[in-house]
């Protein structure tokens, strides 16, 4: 089955060979790609963002401003969780 | 009334007041001090790349949860103090932006920037509450007797609406090229966004909360206006008192058990203001207190809650709700006693 659909789709079945259009995917995952980290500290980030980034892109603040309110608010976030 | 028989009668609401209201304050107070977190650990492990074609695996150290032995997460809860409420207040940068005199600065966080939003909405409802309740309990008033049952019934309307449903529909009417926007910019030839800035925002909060509570005080008001003596408004008018002098001499005395008891309510209410930064989607521009309470209590991406900071939050809101109903009530009190003594 896999043999014959080969370049339909990206097969994660053994015997897949990546044909030209999977050739991107293939090398990247090879080369060590790593999983999205989604740990506690992720969903910390998530919100220090989200809560945030209103800001600058309303343009009331400048990206450096913004960087730094998410970096005070999730470093309170993770000593709080016991992260740091 | 004997001792035995008044504690009978007052017992099971104590009872439910201790259970409802006492047990659940001194929980929050009792977690704002203290914060519930998983244990970490510091563990050498193998990170690998996802298993497909070839596999690529390293060494590295990483943070994770240490597991007791049935495979839960470790809690340990430690007592914090005052952390979690000054994380919430950031006292030395609010001393420090409050040097510099700069509003931008404190405004900057969260705490400070939803305290500011609650007060003046609280401030600048409150007498357009009163006023336009008065106004309506007046003029009701004044209408043929036939009438008064459909339009008290009319009146009505706005206080039985859902406040969320309220606020969305109010939103519905303004956002993008909603009707009242689309009217707004054929009327005044200009391009309008009422989301796009904080203070329309804020603007139709105030409108709409106004309109959803006025019902409130008109009806409280209307019931007032049925017990003020003819004789004295009829003297009243013998010795000439003109309309505006009935109101302020004779009316307003009257009504003011009654306004106080609005006010105190409309305090209450409106400094947990929340349905509307809801309804109106405004968190990008207006948040307040109860908004940041509930914004540390609801779960991110990844499953943590900010538990100990929100009961801070709350703590926080209830002293504020305190403090602004100490005014009112110490007039009141003091007004108490004169008629006591006098």
């Amino acid at each position: 089955m896999v043999r014959k659909n080969n370049d339909l789709a990206i097969w994660l079945v053994n015997g897949y060979e990546p044909g030209p259009m999977a050739m991107g995917a293939a090398e990247t995952a090879e080369n060590g790609a790593l999983p999205y980290p989604n740990g506690v500290e992720m969903g910390l980030m998530h919100t220090a963002l989200g809560n945030n980034v209103a800001d600058f892109l309303t343009g009331k603040e400048t990206a450096e401003q913004t960087l730094m309110d998410i970096e005070a608010e999730y470093t309170t976030a993770a000593k709080e969780k016991g992260l740091l | 009334m004997k001792n035995r028989t008044f504690l009978a009668f007052v017992g099971p609401s104590l009872f439910l007041m201790l259970l409802f209201i006492a047990g659940p304050l001194l929980s929050v107070v009792w977690q704002s001090v203290h914060v519930t977190r998983a244990v970490y650990e510091e563990v050498e492990t193998e990170v690998c790349t996802p298993g497909f074609l070839t596999q690529k695996c390293t060494m590295e150290i990483r943070t994770q949860p240490q597991l007791d032995e049935n495979g839960q997460q470790i809690a340990e809860t430690i007592f914090v103090g005052f952390e979690s409420y000054k994380n919430l207040l950031q006292p030395e940068i609010a001393l420090e932006s409050f040097k510099q005199g700069s509003w931008a600065k404190l405004s900057n966080i969260d705490f400070y920037k939803a305290l500011r939003f609650t007060l003046t909405f609280t401030l600048i409802t409150l007498p357009l509450v009163l006023g336009m309740g008065l106004l309506v309990a007046l003029t009701v008033n004044q209408t043929l007797q036939s009438l008064r049952g459909p339009i008290i019934f009319i009146s009505l309307l706005p206080f039985v609406i859902t406040p969320v449903i309220g606020a969305l529909s109010i939103r519905w009417l303004f956002v993008g090229d909603g009707i009242l926007t689309a009217f707004l910019e054929w009327w005044l030839e200009r391009d309008i966004a009422m989301f796009a800035q904080g203070w329309t925002i804020e603007v139709l909060m105030l409108g709409y909360r106004v309109w959803h509570v006025t019902p409130f005080a008109f009806i409280v008001f209307y019931a007032g206006l049925q017990t003020v003596s003819r004789d004295t408004l009829e003297s009243a008018i013998v010795d000439g008192a003109t309309r505006w002098q009935r109101l302020k001499l004779v009316i307003l005395p009257h009504l003011s058990p009654l306004i106080l008891f609005v006010s105190i309510i409309h305090l209450m209410d409106s400094y947990r203001v929340f349905e509307e930064v809801i309804g109106f989607r405004s968190q990008a521009h207006v948040i307040s207190l109860q908004w940041l309470t509930y914004d540390f209590l609801t779960l991110d991406d990844t499953g943590n809650r900010m538990i100990s900071r929100a009961s801070a939050s709350s703590m926080l809101t209830m002293i504020g709700i305190v403090f602004l109903l100490i005014f009112p009530l110490r007039g009141s009190w003091r007004e108490h006693r004169q008629r006591r003594s006098g």
